[in-house]
C-alpha cells in the first residue's frame, strides 16, 4: 500500500530501544465466584521487526495478556497492575481518550473470529478506510484507492468490486483476509494476531499465516502471534512464550525452544499433540488431569499436579522464571534432561504416578 | 474427485453405503449438493477416518448413515438392513445399534439434566427395565470411560470439556452399539485433553468391539485413529487408503495439498510466499463440472472440465478419483476389482 505508511516504519525502526517491554503485568478479574488471576507477574521484551509467539491453552492467560496490553479489558470488574511501554509510552497507565489516537494507527489486532469482528452492516470497504481518514486524514478518493490496494495486498480477487461487498458476501477465509487489511491500514507498527487462523480451513490458516509473515517481513512490523497450536509458531515467529495458569513458563528463541525444552509443561504439550509423521494408532502421551482453576491455583508449581517429574518442592514452592543466559528462561525446579529430574521421573514411574506413566508412553514411541 | 465408483468397496462390511446423495434446498430455488453420490463401507472393529475443510460433506455424511436426515438417494446397509427402506418404527429399533458423539460437548448435554440422567436416557428407552440395572450399568459406564461413578449426580457444568465428551462417550456407549459416528469429537478440546480422548476412544473400540466412523479436519488426528481414511472435497471422496499409504503417498492433488497445509511443528520449517492466495472453496450450490477440484487443480486440462473421473485403484487398497494422479496408476489394478480387507 501507501508509501507514507513504508516511511513511518522505518524512520521509528531507526531508534534502538526495543518496541515493546512489558513488565511485571498482571490483570485478575472480580468474579462472584473470587478474584480470577488471569494474568500474573507476566515480562517480556519485544524487539522491532521481530514475532513473539505466545502459545497456551484455554485459560492460560494469553488472550487477556494481549488485550491487557491494548488496555481492551474494558469491563468493571477486570484490573490491571505492572507496565507496558510501547515505544517510550506507558501503556497501562494512559487515559483511554489517548489509547484511541494508537489503536489503529500505531497498534492493531487481527481477531480469532473473522464474522463478529466485521460490522455486519458496514460494507467491507469503509471499514477498511475509517481508519485511513480517521487517523490519516485521507480524502473518501485517497481512501478507497489505498483501501483496494490493501485488500489487493491481502490477495482477495477482484477488490473493486470486493470492497463495496457486505461482510456476509465473503468466506472465511476472506473475511478474516480482510480484518487483516483493515488491521495493516495505518501501517501499524505492533501487531496482535490472536488466534487469527483457528476458526480457518487448514488450507486457508496455511496461507493466512504465510500471509501474515510475508507483510510482517516486508513492513518490519513488529508482531504479537497468540495461538494454542505449537505447529502454528513453530516456522513463524522469533522467540516464543509458553504460559500456563496466567504465567509464563519457558521463553526462549524459537530453535532453541523446540531443539532444548526444558519445562515438563512444553515437553507434555508437545509430545501430546498427534503428529502426522507417526503411524496409525499411534499412543499418545496425554496429559493427565486439566488446567487448574485461577480462583484456588494449586499452592507451589500450577502444573504440579500434572507433571510427570513433580517432586514435593514443586508442591510447596513456586520456581521464579529463571533465565539461562541465552535468552532462555524457565521456570522449573527440575527441568526436563537434568540429572535430578531423570531421578524424580524414576521415582514417579515407581510410585505409579499417572503423568510419568504418560510419559513414558511418549518416551517408548520415540525409541520404536 | 472428485469423481465416483465403487470399485473400492468390499465384501463382508458392517456398513456399507452406496451411492449417496443429500441435497439441501437453499434460498432463490437453488439446491446444495452436500453429498453427491459416494460409496464406502467399514468392516467390523474398522475406523474409517472422514477428513476434509469445512463444506465437503463430512458431516452431513455421518448424519446420512443415521437418517439424520434421510439422504436423496442411495442405499445405506448395515448388518444387512437397507435404513433408508425401513419405516420410521424399523428405524428406531435399528438405531439403537448406532449412535452418535458430536462436536461441541457442552451444547450436546441438557445442562438441566444430572449426568446419571443424561446417561441413563437411552437405557430408559431400550434397556433393562429395573432401575437398580440400569443405575449399575450408568455406574459402570462412567468408569469405563474415566469418571468417578460418585460424581454421577453433577450436572454439566459441572465439568470441564474433556469430562462432558467422556460424558456423551458414555451415553453413546450405554446401549452397546455397533457402530459410532464420531463428529469432529476432539476439535472443541484444548491439544492436552484431545489426547486423552483419542487415547480412550481406541481403548473403548478395543474393549466393546465398536466399529467407528471418525469426522476430523485434523490430518494428523484422523491418521492416528483410522485404519482408513477417506478424503473429501465438495461432497465427494477424492481418495481412499490406509493412513500409513495415504499420507506419505498421496496420489491426489486436493489430499497433497491437504497435507502440505498442516502446520509442523518445526522451526526450520520456511515461510512459503507462494502459499498466500486462492483456496477457496466453489460454492457447492453452483460445483464445478468435471472433477470438482479442478478449479484449485494445478493438473487440470480440459479432460478434467468434461469427465468426472472415477476411483480406481492405484495401490493395493489405495484408490484415487484423479485423472492426472501423483503416482503411476497399475493398469492390472486400475481395471480390477479387488476385494480388500
Amino acid at each position: 500500500m501507501t508509501d507514507s505508511n513504508t516511511t513511518i516504519s522505518q524512520v521509528s525502526s531507526a531508534s534502538d530501544r526495543p518496541l515493546l517491554e512489558v513488565r511485571g503485568l498482571s490483570t485478575s478479574f472480580h468474579t462472584e465466584r473470587g478474584t480470577v488471576a488471569a494474568v500474573s507477574d507476566v515480562s517480556f521484551t519485544l524487539e522491532r521487526g521481530k514475532t513473539l509467539g505466545v502459545v497456551g491453552e484455554s485459560g492460560s492467560g494469553k488472550t487477556v495478556l494481549s488485550r491487557s496490553i491494548m488496555r481492551l479489558n474494558t469491563s468493571g470488574n477486570a484490573e490491571t497492575t505492572g507496565s507496558a511501554v510501547f515505544d517510550g509510552e506507558e501503556l497501562i497507565t494512559k487515559p483511554m481518550k489517548e489509547m484511541k489516537n494508537l489503536w489503529g494507527r500505531d497498534i492493531a489486532m487481527v481477531f480469532q473470529d473473522p464474522m463478529t469482528s466485521l460490522n455486519p452492516v458496514v460494507k467491507v470497504g469503509r471499514q477498511i478506510t475509517e481508519h485511513l481518514r480517521h487517523h490519516l486524514g485521507f480524502s473518501a478518493a485517497e481512501a478507497k484507492a489505498t483501501g483496494i490496494e490493501l485488500l489487493r495486498s491481502v490477495r482477495i480477487p477482484e477488490p473493486e468490486e470486493r470492497f463495496n461487498n457486505y461482510p456476509y458476501q465473503f468466506s472465511g477465509g476472506m473475511r478474516q483476509r480482510a480484518c487483516i487489511a483493515i488491521a495493516l491500514a495505518c501501517g501499524p507498527r505492533l501487531l496482535f494476531a490472536d488466534e487469527p487462523t483457528t476458526a480457518l480451513d487448514v488450507t486457508v490458516q496455511h496461507q493466512i499465516l504465510n500471509l501474515l509473515g510475508m507483510h510482517q517481513k516486508d513492513r518490519f512490523m513488529t508482531m504479537v502471534l497468540v495461538t494454542h497450536d505449537l505447529g502454528v509458531v513453530a516456522g513463524r515467529t522469533d522467540e516464543v512464550a509458553v504460559m500456563y495458569a496466567g504465567r509464563v513458563v519457558e521463553k526462549a528463541p524459537t530453535s532453541l525452544l523446540f531443539s532444548e525444552i526444558k519445562m515438563p509443561y512444553t515437553q507434555a504439550l508437545l509430545s501430546s499433540i498427534p503428529k502426522i509423521v507417526d503411524t496409525k494408532h499411534t499412543r499418545l502421551a496425554a496429559i493427565p488431569g486439566r488446567p487448574p482453576d485461577l480462583i484456588n491455583p494449586p499452592s507451589g508449581c500450577a502444573f504440579s499436579p500434572r507433571c510427570a517429574y513433580v517432586q514435593d518442592r514443586c508442591r510447596e514452592e513456586r520456581p521464579p522464571l529463571a533465565d539461562m543466559g541465552n535468552g532462555h528462561s524457565f521456570a522449573c525446579w527440575f527441568p526436563v534432561g537434568s540429572d535430578e529430574s531423570e531421578r524424580a521421573y524414576a521415582h514417579n514411574l515407581a510410585a505409579g504416578l499417572a503423568s510419568a506413566v504418560m510419559v513414558d508412553v511418549g518416551r517408548k514411541r520415540v525409541a520404536s | 474427485m472428485a469423481g465416483t465408483g465403487d470399485i473400492h468397496l468390499r465384501d463382508n462390511a458392517l456398513l456399507r453405503v452406496k451411492d449417496l446423495n443429500v441435497r439441501f434446498p437453499v434460498s432463490g430455488g437453488r439446491v446444495v449438493q452436500a453429498v453427491s453420490g459416494i460409496s464406502f463401507d467399514i468392516m467390523k472393529g474398522e475406523t474409517l477416518g472422514l477428513v476434509g475443510e469445512s463444506g465437503c460433506g463430512k458431516s452431513t455424511t455421518g448424519r446420512a448413515i443415521l437418517q439424520l436426515p434421510k439422504p436423496n438417494s442411495g442405499e445405506v446397509v448395515f448388518d444387512g438392513v437397507d435404513l433408508t427402506e425401513l419405516s420410521p418404527n424399523e428405524l428406531r429399533r435399528q438405531r439403537t445399534a448406532l449412535q452418535m458423539i458430536f462436536q461441541d460437548p457442552i451444547s450436546s448435554l441438557n445442562p438441566r439434566r444430572r449426568i446419571a440422567d443424561v446417561v441413563a436416557e437411552p437405557l430408559r428407552v431400550w434397556g433393562p427395565s429395573d432401575r437398580r440395572e440400569q443405575q449399575l450399568k450408568v455406574e459402570a459406564m462412567l468408569e469405563a470411560v474415566g469418571l468417578d461413578p460418585a460424581a454421577k449426580n453433577r450436572r454439566p457444568h459441572e465439568f470441564s470439556g474433556g469430562q462432558c465428551q467422556r460424558i456423551s462417550i458414555a451415553r453413546a456407549l450405554v446401549l452397546e452399539p455397533k457402530l459410532i459416528i464420531c463428529d469432529e469429537p476432539v476439535s472443541a478440546l484444548d491439544v492436552s485433553v484431545q489426547a486423552q480422548i483419542l487415547n480412550l476412544l481406541e481403548d473403548l473400540k478395543v474393549q466393546y468391539e465398536l466399529t467407528l466412523v471418525f469426522v476430523a479436519h485434523d490430518l494428523a488426528v484422523v491418521k492416528n485413529i483410522s485404519d482408513r481414511v477417506a478424503v473429501m472435497y465438495l461432497g465427494k471422496i477424492c481418495e481412499v487408503a490406509d493412513p500409513d499409504e495415504l499420507y506419505v503417498r498421496p496420489a491426489h492433488p486436493y489430499t497433497e495439498l491437504l497435507l502440505g497445509s498442516s502446520p509442523v511443528p518445526d522451526p526450520n520449517h520456511p515461510l512459503d510466499r507462494e502459499m498466500v492466495a486462492g483456496g477457496e472453496l466453489p460454492s457447492p450450490t453452483n460445483p464445478p463440472s468435471g472433477c470438482r477440484y479442478r478449479t484449485r487443480c494445478e493438473r487440470a486440462d480440459e479432460q478434467c472440465a468434461v469427465l468426472e473421473p472415477q476411483l480406481r485403484q492405484v495401490r493395493e487398497g489405495h484408490f484415487v478419483a484423479c485423472h492426472h494422479p501423483l503416482v503411476d496408476v497399475p493398469v492390472s489394478l486400475g481395471e480390477t476389482r479387488v476385494a480388500v480387507g
